[in-house]
């Protein structure tokens, strides 16, 4: 895999930590974005050592494959910065990295399901829904950072503990029945909880813009 | 917006928050539940609720403390009913069931329920009372009435039974032969005797000539 910009070396710094405080990674885009020296080789730097352990705990039993996708996704990433297809207003760089990664990620299960090496049964709903739709990163960014300010506990959406319990638990793969032993609730309350937040979130999402 | 979407961005969400802890270094935020959260959660009810039924049950099962006698007097003064009588003001430090044992200068002891001395009286669950004790022997009291010498007050949280009382103090209480220091000794015996089968407090009181 080819990364245009960055020397060979960049992979192999990676893994190196640095004493100094790190600057904010929004600060290395705003470099970037205004042509500093040797900015887009340290945001590339950065990007690297972010998207490895993202890669490596999704690939754990495959490092070749995470050290690929870790390339694919940083070498996207710097290719959208540096042809302006990310907007710092609309959402964070991190989100859109994310969204980068996600889309990087998807491309190569559907790749392998292609080749019907792996079942589309192995992705969540929404990643096939994103197979399919093919939301633009910055959009699916945008959305994403407007969830994630749903989910802030002061958010408009409000969720209760026991509501953001069951959400997050559920998006992690909880069942309700373990939801409600976890609680000590009935299941019908864990139900009852579960549809009341995903409404809070639905207009909260809603009032941001996004029906 | 569907549930499908809803959660998906949710759980997009909370990968964001981990890329942006893995950037930072510092732990994931808030929006990854744990077991450990769920089960302190757990352990948390439960320690109040049993904290709650504990001090519920330790103070159902905590004994009543007893009244006590804060202050007691007795005095020879003018009465309506007669020309002279007995007054006895007894404080307690919260409502009391009293008994008056009165003994008289022939040594027989006389059960006087503070209820049955005078109507006003007639629930002596009271932390103050004041009740008269005639001049012996009384119109109404027993022929063989004498002047009386000696009280004791005993204080309880239940009225103790008239049998239970007088089984601890003998009628007489001494013989009749008896010297005043056997009489002393006699009546320390029945307020020790009192104190000990009542676990209460007992006050003995000499009525004043």
């Amino acid at each position: 895999m080819s990364i245009p910009w960055a020397p060979d070396l960049v992979l192999a710094d990676a893994a190196e930590s640095s004493t100094t405080p790190k600057p904010q990674i929004q600060h290395l885009v705003q470099s970037v974005l205004s042509r500093h020296e040797n900015a887009s080789t340290n945001l590339h730097r950065r990007l690297v050592e972010v998207f490895q352990r993202f890669w490596s705990t999704r690939c754990t039993d495959n490092p070749e494959l995470a050290e690929r996708l870790t390339a694919d996704t940083v070498t996207e990433v710097m290719q959208a910065l540096v042809s302006g297809r990310y907007d710092p207003t609309r959402a964070s760089f991190l989100t859109f990295a994310y969204a980068v990664a996600r889309r990087v990620g998807l491309r190569y299960g559907e790749w392998k399901a292609r080749r019907r090496e792996v079942e589309l049964s192995n992705f969540s709903d929404s990643e096939i829904d994103d197979m399919r739709t093919q939301v633009p990163d910055l959009e699916l960014a945008e959305m994403i950072d407007a969830m994630r300010s749903c989910l802030q506990a002061d958010a408009s959406a409000a969720l209760s503990p026991d509501e953001r319990y069951i959400i997050l638990g559920l998006v992690h793969g909880k069942t309700i029945a373990q939801l409600s032993t976890n609680l000590a609730m009935s299941l019908d309350s864990v139900h009852r909880r579960k549809i009341r937040a995903l409404e809070k979130l639905r207009k909260c999402m809603v009032k941001k813009g996004f029906p | 917006m569907d549930e499908r979407q809803i959660t998906g961005l949710v759980r997009a969400a909370m990968e964001v928050d981990e890329l942006e802890a893995a950037d930072s270094g510092q732990p994931t935020s808030d929006l990854h539940p744990s077991r450990h959260r769920s089960s302190r959660k757990w352990w948390a009810m439960w320690t109040t609720v049993g904290a709650v039924a504990a001090l519920v049950a330790l103070v159902i099962s905590r004994p009543e403390s007893p009244p006590s006698i804060v202050s007691a007097k007795i005095d020879w003064e003018p009465v309506r009913s007669a020309d002279a009588g007995l007054v006895l003001t007894v404080k307690c430090d919260k409502p009391a069931h009293l008994s008056v044992i009165a003994i008289d200068e022939r040594n027989e002891r006389w059960l006087l329920r503070a209820d049955k001395t005078s109507d006003s009286y007639d629930r002596y669950i009271l932390d103050e009372v004041q009740f008269t004790l005639h001049r012996f022997p009384r119109p109404d009291s027993p022929q063989s009435g004498a002047p009386i010498r000696n009280v004791f007050l005993v204080a309880l949280s239940k009225p103790a039974s008239a049998e239970l009382l007088l089984q601890i103090i003998p009628d007489p209480i001494v013989s009749a032969n008896s010297n005043g220091d056997e009489i002393l000794d006699k009546l320390s015996a029945i307020e020790q005797e009192l104190q000990r089968r009542f676990r209460c407090s007992v006050w003995r009181l000499d009525v004043p000539p």
